[in-house]
């Protein structure tokens, strides 16, 4: 079944990613002020939402491990953990990249750059505390600490967002006008990296699943 | 348009790397299982004998 | 209920005396602190910055490093000497182990920055506050120094138990400590600077926030301490 859906998937993108980037580059109309830059945003924005899409996976997966403990579960949750980071730190590549040439500036401490950043520290904590071994502890502990991570996430949110209210933005990100064809756009980049990503998933869970299946062939050789 | 090359090139770059990564762990760790299973179906034969 | 919280007594009292008993761990905490504080309050000087502007900055920067050197020892004595087994045997729940942690941490953080703080603020030569003022500050030291050791000990009861624990601790703890720092750095220079902000709604959050981490490791606890 996973195999099958898998290929599905594989295909599904095959045929979605060369229609976004036509997307993108062609049909999309260029913003007449930020100028071609600003087509960045459409991948820009589609993987800081798969980043926090992931860590909602982490988080349901954590509770589900600490429920029923199935070792898939916690496999799960380290597959969509990785992927997060990954989509995390694109979007915390190219973000600069867009800001500088238009605001002349690579960072500002804008709630939604913080909440990224610190988003992309928690996932780090989390690998690091998973990573350095497959015992039974550690997958109990990623839980945990996946669950509380995740219910930090909106707490960093709104105090970053609070303290911005206070002390007034100089370069914000609101008042980009969308027109009708780039939401349409942003939309369509949404879908095709939520594709990418359960390909992504998949592929690393099994990945992950592989390598504990080596661990107990091993255990069971040694014998 | 140098900002903007870089800034697509960054994301596939990332995303491919990454892919090509646990792909190539993955034929790995696909190889590896087939010789263990080997080692393991050895060794109880040699149980068994 | 009485019982529940004389229990938790029992283990905090034991827990204190042990600090108390060899007395190196709080003294090296206040040492390291009163380092860290010259350090930055030296290197402000050198800059010729306005250091009363940075206070708060400096402050909490100073006791959330020398918290991580404080939190780290507290489950550590009884790895060394295994009597975890035994604790958890005594008190037949783990949120008493961990509410009684957690008083401990937060009694050597309130008593660390009983020395520290007013030498920081020898150092960095900030004029007398009124009642109110002082008030507020005494009071978010107190606020930040809840949040951090319920989060601490929490995350301390996780890695303790790993092999690699003096470097994943503060990995750990950093990231999940983002917004006590935003609102306690706010609370604090408000108190300092007198700055008409609508602060009422930050000493809720810090409140709730607090809340929040105290009962959340009491759920989670058991899971942390398993078997």
């Amino acid at each position: 079944m996973l195999e099958g859906w898998k290929k599905f998937n594989f295909w599904v993108l095959m045929l979605l990613v060369p229609i976004n980037i036509y997307l993108i580059f062609l049909y999309a109309p260029v913003e007449k002020t930020m100028g071609i830059v600003q087509k960045v945003f459409y991948f820009h924005v589609a993987s800081a939402w798969i980043g926090l899409l992931a860590f909602v996976v982490v988080f349901i997966a954590s509770i589900a491990y600490l429920a029923n403990r199935k070792v898939q579960m916690n496999h799960l949750a380290l597959a969509s953990a990785e992927i997060g980071t990954l989509f995390i730190s694109c979007t915390l590549l190219t973000g600069p990249l867009w800001a500088y040439p238009i605001w002349n500036t690579w960072w500002t401490w804008d709630p939604r750059l913080t909440t990224t950043l610190v988003l992309w520290f928690m996932y780090v904590a989390y690998i690091a505390l998973q990573g350095g071994g497959t015992a039974e502890n550690r997958r109990r502990f990623a839980a945990v600490y996946g669950i509380v991570a995740f219910i930090n996430v909106p707490l960093v949110f709104f105090s970053a967002r609070w303290w911005r209210s206070i002390h007034p933005i100089v370069v914000s990100g609101e008042g980009i006008g969308l027109t009708p064809k780039m939401r349409f756009v942003m939309f369509f980049s949404i879908v095709t990296f939520s594709f990418l990503y359960t390909y992504l998933l998949g592929l690393r869970y099994k990945g992950i699943s592989l390598a504990e299946r080596i661990n107990r062939l091993k255990a069971e050789l040694s014998q | 348009m140098v900002f903007f090359t870089l800034g697509y090139a960054v994301i596939w770059i990332l995303i491919l790397g990454y892919t090509a990564l646990i792909r190539s762990q993955q034929s790995k760790l696909e190889k590896q299982i087939v010789i263990l299973e080997e080692r393991l179906r050895e060794q109880e034969r040699a149980a068994e004998s | 209920m009485s019982n529940y919280f004389h229990r938790v007594l029992l283990i905090y009292v034991k827990d204190i005396k042990d600090e108390f008993r060899t007395f190196d761990n709080l003294l090296s905490t206040i040492i390291f602190g009163v380092m860290l504080v010259f350090i930055f309050s030296f290197a402000f000087q050198l800059t010729d910055l306005a250091v009363d502007q940075a206070f708060s900055a400096v402050l909490w920067v100073s006791i959330f490093f020398s918290s991580v050197l404080a939190i780290q020892r507290s489950f550590a004595k009884e790895r060394e000497n295994n009597v975890m087994d035994a604790l958890l045997l005594a008190s037949g729940d783990r949120g008493i182990i961990f509410l009684a942690k957690f008083l401990c941490n937060l009694t050597v953080l309130l008593l660390f920055e009983l020395v520290v703080v007013p030498l920081l603020w020898i150092f960095t030569g900030i004029s007398a506050l009124g009642h109110i003022q002082a008030g507020l500050f005494i009071g978010s030291l107190f606020l930040g120094s809840w949040g951090l050791a319920a989060i601490g000990t929490m995350l301390n009861g996780i890695t303790i138990q790993l092999p690699s624990a003096r470097l994943l601790f503060p990995i750990l703890l950093f990231p999940l400590l983002i917004p006590l720092l935003i609102g306690v750095i706010q609370c604090t220079n408000t108190a300092l600077l007198g700055v008409s902000e609508p602060l009422s709604g930050w000493v809720y959050f810090l409140i709730s926030f607090n809340i929040l981490f105290t009962v959340l490791p009491l759920v989670l606890f058991d899971f942390v301490l398993e078997g």
